[in-house]
Parts: C-alpha cells; sequence; structure tokens
C-alpha cells in the first residue's frame, strides 16, 4: 500500500500541486465567508478525487500486465470517485456520473476476463523441413494430428504450453467453452 | 425564379462532381491495376524461359508470378524496429481507436440517409421538420469525429511503417493499387462529406432536397466501399489468395481482395458499424438528456436516444446470424482454425462474447419497458414483463454456460470430471442455439408491444389477429425450444443444420409480426400521446450500458478475430517472428480493451462537448411546445 501511494504521488504530483495552488488561490482572493466555504468544501472533494484518481492510475499501471483480478479494482475506485464528484458538482452530474457507469461497466467486463481461466498461447514452433517419405504411419499420424489441431490445441490438453499460474486460487485454467 | 434555377444547376453540377470524384479513383488506378495484368505480358515479350508461373493458394488456379515472396522476417531492429514497450499493444492501441471512429463516421451517415428520407416522405410537416433536425444533429456528431478518424489513420499507418516495416512493405506491395484507390475514396468521401452538411440550408426544399438526399446516397456508398477495401486486407492476412504459397502476388487483384472471408466480413462489418453507430448516437442523446434543464431538450432527446437506439438494434438483431455465416465460413477455410475460435485457446473469449450479447439484448429490453412508461394506456403490459424477464435470463444463462466450469482441484474431484452433470449440457451448441433464438424473439416480443402500447386496434379483425399473434409467438418459442432438445439426439453433423430452422423462426417473428402489427395498428384508437421526456433517468443508463457494451464487444471481437491467424502475419505465408508472437491471455486482453473502451469514450465525450460549443440557443418563443405533445427540435443548426 505505501509503495501504491508512493508511486501514486510520484505520478500526479502536478495535479495534487494543482488543486492546492488553488486552494491557496480560493483563501486569499474570496472574500465572502460563505462563498469561501464553499469553494474550500469543493477543493476539498477534488484534493480527495485526485488521489483517488492517482492511487487508481497508479494501481492500474502495476498491474496492467500479466493476468490481475485486482485490476478492476482501479476501474471501481475511479467509478466512486466519478459519483463522488457528480455529487458535489451538479453543473458536470450528467458527464461524471455517465463516466463512472462506463467504468463501472468495464470494471465489470475487465474482472469477468481476469476471472476466467487464463491460458496463453506459447510461442509458434521453429520451421523446420519434414521429409514424409521417411516417416513411420504413426509419425504421420503424428503429424496429421499437428495440422489438424494445431500446436496450441495439443499443448493446451497435455500442459505443455505456456501456461500461466492464475492465482492462489489455484483454478483448473483450461478447457474448452463451447 | 432564377435564384432556384441557379440552385438546381448548381446541386446538379456538385452532384456531377461527387460521383466524378467516385469515379476518378477507378480512373486514376487503371494504370496500376494494368501493371498486373501486362506485367505478365512484358515478361512473355522478354522470353518464355523468364516466365515463372505460380498456383494460387486458394483460388488452386495458375497464373504468372509477378511479384516478390513475403519476407522471411527475423527479429532485429531491421523487420521489427521497437520502442521500450511491446509494439504489439502500441499497434492494437492505434488501429482499434481507428475502428471506432471509423466504424461511426461510417454508420452515422446511413442513419442520417434514412432519417433525412423519412423526413422528406413523412407528410405530417412538423413531423417532417423534426426528422430533418435529427439527421441534421447526427451528421453535426459525425462531422468531428471525421476529422479525428482521419488523423487516427494516419497515426496507425506510422505506427504500421516504425513498428512493422517489413510486414507492411509486404501488404502495401500486393495491395497497391488497391491502397491508392482508397486514398482517392477517402478524399472523394471528405469532399461529399462536407458538401453534404454545409449544402443543408442551402438545399432543404423541393427538387434541390431530393439532390441533397442523393448526395447522402453517393456518401454512403463511398463509404461503404472504403470500408470493403479496408476489410480486404483483413481478409488477406486471415485466408490469403491471389498469391503462390511464397506469397508472390499472381497479378489478378480480384482474387487479391476477394478472399474465403472478404465478404461474411463485409456484411459482419457493416451490420456491426450500424449498431456500434446506433449505440454511440443513443449514449449521446442519453448525455444530453441527463444534462437537460428543460422539458423540450428533455423531450428532444428522449425521442433522438429513442430513435438511435431502435435503428442500433435493428442491426444488432441479424447481428449473430451474420456472425455464424462468418464463423461457418472460417471453418470451411480451414477447420483449426474455427476450432481455435470456438473449441480451443479463443473459446474462453467466446463465453465473454455471449455474455455481452446477453447484456445487449437485456439493457435493450428494460430500456423498452421502461419506455413503456411514458404511454398511456401501456400499463396493461406491465404486469406481463415478469415472465419476460424471466425468459431473457433463463435464454441467457444457458447463452453463457461454458462447457467446462471454473473450479478449483477439489471441487473437479468432487464432480469427477470438468463437467457439471446438469449445467454441462448447457454448454453445447444446440442449447446456446435456442437460448439465442430464445432472447431475441422475446426482445421482437419487447418491440410489438412497445408498437402498441398506446394504441386499440381499430381494425374489425383485431381479436382474430391478436390470437393469432399470440399463438405464432407461442409456436416459434416451442419450436425453437424443441430444435434445441432434439440437437441432443442427433448427430453432430445433422445438429448444426438445426440452427437454420431456429434462425428461420426467430426471423419469421420479426418480419411478419412486425408487418401484422403495423396492419393491426393502422388507424388505431390513440389512448394518449406519447409524452417524450417523460422516461425514467435509469432508462438513459440502459442506452448508456448498450453503448459501452458495443464498444467493448467490437474490441473483444477484433481481438478474437485478429488472435486467431497465431503467429502469422499473414496466415500460412507470413510468419511473425517478433516476440509478441504468442497470444496474451484472456486478463491482459479484457484489460486491453477495457483500456480501449474507455479512451474512446473519453475522446468522443470531448467531441460531444466540441459539437456543443457551436450551437445556439434557438430563441426561447420557438421551443414553446405543447405540454405531452411531439418534441421540438432542442437546437438550432
Amino acid at each position: 500500500m505505501g509503495d501504491l501511494i508512493k508511486e501514486a504521488l510520484s505520478i500526479g504530483w502536478p495535479l495534487l500541486a494543482l488543486v492546492a495552488g488553488l486552494f491557496v488561490y480560493s483563501v486569499v482572493s474570496i472574500k465572502d465567508g460563505a462563498a469561501k466555504k464553499r469553494a474550500m468544501f469543493k477543493l476539498l472533494i477534488g484534493m480527495v478525487a485526485a488521489c483517488m484518481l492517482m492511487v487508481a492510475i497508479a494501481h492500474y499501471k502495476g498491474s496492467f500486465y500479466e493476468a490481475n483480478r485486482m485490476l478492476p479494482v482501479s476501474l471501481v475506485l475511479i467509478t466512486a470517485m466519478c459519483f463522488m464528484m457528480g455529487i458535489y458538482f451538479p453543473n458536470q452530474a450528467a458527464l461524471l456520473k455517465i463516466g463512472g457507469f462506463m467504468f463501472l461497466v468495464a470494471a465489470g467486463l475487465s474482472g469477468y476476463g481476469n476471472w476466467l481461466p487464463q491460458v496463453e498461447g506459447g510461442f509458434p514452433p521453429k520451421e523446420e523441413k519434414k521429409d514424409f517419405s521417411s516417416m513411420t504411419a504413426q509419425q504421420l499420424a503424428d503429424e496429421g494430428e499437428k495440422t489438424h489441431f494445431r500446436w496450441n490445441w495439443k499443448e493446451q490438453r497435455t500442459g505443455r504450453g505456456r501456461q500461466r499460474p492464475v492465482s492462489s486460487l489455484s483454478r483448473v485454467p483450461r478447457g474448452d467453452a463451447g | 425564379m432564377g435564384r432556384v434555377a441557379g440552385k438546381k444547376l448548381f446541386s446538379i453540377m456538385a452532384l456531377c462532381a461527387m460521383v466524378g470524384l467516385l469515379l476518378l479513383p477507378i480512373a486514376v488506378s487503371l494504370p496500376s491495376l494494368a501493371i498486373g495484368a501486362d506485367a505478365p505480358d512484358a515478361v512473355k515479350k522478354e522470353g518464355e524461359a523468364k516466365v515463372e508461373k505460380g498456383r494460387d493458394v486458394y483460388y488452386k488456379t495458375e497464373g504468372i508470378v509477378v511479384g516478390a515472396p513475403a519476407p522471411k522476417t527475423v527479429d532485429g531492429p531491421k523487420d521489427y524496429p521497437r520502442y521500450n514497450f511491446e509494439s504489439r499493444v502500441l499497434l492494437w492501441f492505434a488501429n482499434q481507436q481507428h475502428l471506432y471512429y471509423g466504424s461511426f463516421v461510417l454508420a452515422v451517415p446511413i442513419f442520417c440517409m434514412v432519417i433525412e428520407f423519412m423526413g422528406m416522405v413523412t407528410k405530417d410537416k412538423a413531423m417532417a421538420k423534426r426528422y430533418d433536425q435529427l439527421a441534421y444533429d447526427f451528421i453535426k456528431i459525425s462531422l468531428t469525429a471525421y476529422s479525428i478518424t482521419a488523423i487516427l489513420g494516419g497515426i496507425l499507418i506510422f505506427t504500421f511503417l516504425t513498428l512493422y516495416p517489413a510486414f507492411f512493405g509486404y501488404l502495401s506491395s500486393i495491395f497497391r493499387p488497391v491502397m491508392h484507390i482508397y486514398a482517392l475514396m477517402f478524399v472523394a468521401e471528405s469532399g461529399t462529406i462536407y458538401i453534404y452538411y454545409y449544402g443543408w440550408d442551402k438545399m432543404k426544399e423541393g427538387f434541390l432536397k431530393w439532390i441533397h438526399v442523393s448526395m447522402s446516397v453517393v456518401l454512403n456508398v463511398i463509404g461503404t466501399l472504403l470500408m470493403m477495401l479496408a476489410n480486404s486486407w483483413i481478409g488477406f492476412m486471415m485466408s490469403p489468395a491471389g498469391v503462390d504459397e511464397q506469397g508472390r502476388f499472381l497479378g489478378n487483384i480480384w482474387h487479391v481482395i476477394h478472399t474465403a472471408l472478404w465478404n461474411p466480413l463485409n456484411v459482419h462489418r457493416i451490420l456491426g458499424n450500424m449498431a456500434f453507430g446506433g449505440g454511440v448516437v443513443a449514449a449521446y442523446a442519453a448525455y444530453k438528456f441527463l444534462a437537460s434543464k428543460t422539458d423540450e431538450d428533455r423531450a428532444h432527446y428522449d425521442w433522438m436516444g429513442y430513435i438511435a437506439m431502435a435503428l442500433g438494434v435493428a442491426f444488432l438483431i441479424p447481428l449473430p446470424f451474420a456472425g455464424y455465416w462468418l464463423m461457418r465460413e472460417v471453418y470451411a477455410y480451414r477447420q483449426q482454425m474455427g476450432i481455435t475460435l470456438m473449441g480451443g485457446l479463443l473459446a474462453w473469449l467466446f463465453i465473454i462474447q455471449a455474455t455481452m450479447i446477453g447484456i445487449l439484448f437485456l439493457s435493450t429490453n428494460y430500456y423498452l419497458w421502461q419506455a413503456l412508461g411514458r404511454m398511456r394506456g401501456a400499463e396493461k403490459y406491465q404486469r406481463y414483463i415478469k415472465y419476460l424477464v424471466f425468459v431473457l435470463c433463463v435464454g441467457f444463462l444457458v447463452f453463457i454456460t461454458p462447457h467446462t466450469i471454473v473450479m478449483t482441484p477439489a471441487e473437479l474431484k468432487a464432480m469427477g470430471g470438468q463437467q457439471h452433470p446438469v449445467l454441462g449440457n448447457y454448454g453445447v451448441m444446440s442449447a446456446k442455439n435456442g437460448g439465442i433464438n430464445v432472447i431475441i424473439t422475446t426482445t421482437i416480443l419487447s418491440f410489438v408491444w412497445y408498437m402498441r402500447g398506446n394504441k386499440v386496434s381499430t381494425v374489425s379483425w383485431s381479436k382474430f389477429g391478436n390470437i393469432f399473434m399470440g399463438i405464432f409467438f407461442g409456436c416459434a418459442y416451442v419450436n425453437i425450444i424443441w430444435l434445441a432438445i432434439y440437437g441432443y439426439y442427433i448427430p453432430a453433423n445433422v445438429r448444426v443444420g438445426l440452427s437454420v430452422p431456429q434462425v428461420a423462426t426467430t426471423l419469421s417473428c420479426l418480419f411478419f409480426m412486425f408487418a401484422l402489427n403495423g396492419f393491426m395498428m393502422k388507424g388505431a384508437k390513440q389512448m394518449g400521446a406519447i409524452e417524450w421526456g417523460k422516461i425514467s433517468v435509469r432508462s438513459q443508463y440502459a442506452l448508456i450500458m448498450l453503448a459501452t457494451a458495443f464498444t467493448w464487444m467490437m474490441g473483444l471481437m477484433g481481438y478474437i478475430r485478429s488472435s486467431v491467424r497465431l503467429f502469422w502475419h499473414v496466415n500460412e505465408i507470413m510468419r511473425d517472428n517478433s516476440p509478441w508472437a504468442y497470444t496474451h491471455t484472456v486478463g491482459f486482453a479484457a484489460n486491453m480493451i477495457s483500456f480501449n473502451v474507455l479512451f474512446f469514450w473519453f475522446s468522443i465525450l470531448f467531441v460531444f462537448w466540441l459539437g456543443s460549443l457551436g450551437v445556439k440557443k434557438a430563441p426561447v418563443e420557438a421551443k414553446a411546445g405543447v405540454p405531452g405533445g411531439a418534441p421540438q427540435p432542442a437546437e438550432g443548426h
């Protein structure tokens, strides 16, 4: 978590600095007490939202590669941020809520994709010239099977393909779906 | 009078100029085509000894070799120069964004053409004005998107040239004349769309309006041809033709274009683009609806959202059937390719696809049920909705059930195999065909209910018509489900054929019941006007769901189609020897698709915002609508 926050700060410090600058500007420039209070509150919300966004981006960046079931958490965090901003910034509420909803849908679909068994197709076999005339019947049959089902199919079945550990849940990582 | 004649003359000249532009690429490219055709003759003249013949890998015809063999690439800076990042992912991103925008700008002008034509033939002047305004709103949205499409196309070409020079060099050597035609047609498309947009006000009446609609036809013909030419490249990469086994061009450009998968890809893509375009415009309308401050604006955008959704769904319904055709052709071309797709490495992606299709139909139905709420007299249907929910959910669950289940080793042991004794039965195609056809038929039923929501038929045979309709739908459900069950008792090769009567049943419901409903509702008594704008906010989120799901599904299907080539740039002709010649996991693909989808929506929201900057507010008195009346245009031109 500490690393995540550190990464978030390293990515998003200009944004946080901007919000902090606006904060100072509001304190200095707004004279009316009620207006100042409103501006302060909105900036506080903006600061919280900026932190959430940066943490989400840092998390997304850190888990983009590899099948990571925690990746949709980033998208859910942005969803929460959008809806929170939508409540406190009514002029942009429609846009923020729509954006938040889209992030939620994307989170659901990404989560589903990461939850399913993860099989990665291995690297292609090396190109080689074969002399079929000198092969035995069994060797020819094996070659036929390879041609018919292709390398990926066989490797999945026999477990010789590049197979990633799915997670600590150790789910059965292969099988045909339909 | 003279001014009108001048306008007519100008319009005819503009149309002729556009047709000329349309034909120009063909004329310009003739010498290029001739290179392919004449080159053999030229070679012949030099002497018969130099003529080398090759055999077409697909058409099996003999031809004279006129091209270089496909390069044998090696991993290195010459063939695969790179940044400190996976080149394939960069290309994936550039390609996907270009495709999203391209699909959008190809689909929207087709909507404009249909809606503008509807406005012209409608006798009700107020209605005609509304249609015209709607078509204008649509083209306005697509215009900024058009510029972005062109920019993204440029980015895509630069990405190819800089990251995959060997592959792109080979592809462009094969498709040289096609690429020139493509570029020139793009010029013609640009000219046409700008004349079409900026000439809207000047050509709004009489004969000039017909010229304007004709321009939209020309525009769409060019757009569709552009799409088909681009499809020929991906068709060639998947199922090459017109070259010999070394990848040498044999001089017949038509063979290279007309590959085994070209036509199914064309049909599938055009339907997909239309559904996607409808989804994006519906999301735009939903956004404007949610941001509206007045009832008039809400009424207009509610109506716009409904029209866009209806157009999108009209193309979504035949989309699964076009998908079946494409898959059938894939199997016919290479059986192992079909197995990789639906029973091997990429099979889980099809489970996600099934889920997406289910979500699309569920969202559509939900929107229609919500829309019944803005009609007086539609309450009678509300009590039946729970039954439709049940039927849809059952169909959906069957449709998404995988053949084998995700489980822990302990669960696997307890179950005694990868197939669940009960659920395993729903994972086969027979059950899935039944599931999806039930879902589509139920969606058709929801549409029929919506169309007659606030109406009572006054035709003398209405009672008979209602009974007939009920029996027809009942028989359709029985037939679909019975065929799904029957499929378990017959051999697989016979079972495949059962999808034909199932699809025929669904399409019969679509065409016959829509037609029958139309006849029954002719001159029907209205229980009350449709109160546009008086729809729940939830319905607008259903539209946004629809749009997001369309976008996600496009990304998913594009990935599936592309990754089925596995480690080939051009299937069985040119190998991919880059370090990324393997297929990513489902999870990575899902993350990447989500990223593409969200990036697209961020950028398109920016486009919407840009579009709203140029809007002049209509005078207040012009917007005074009758409560409960037809929605008025919310924005001026």
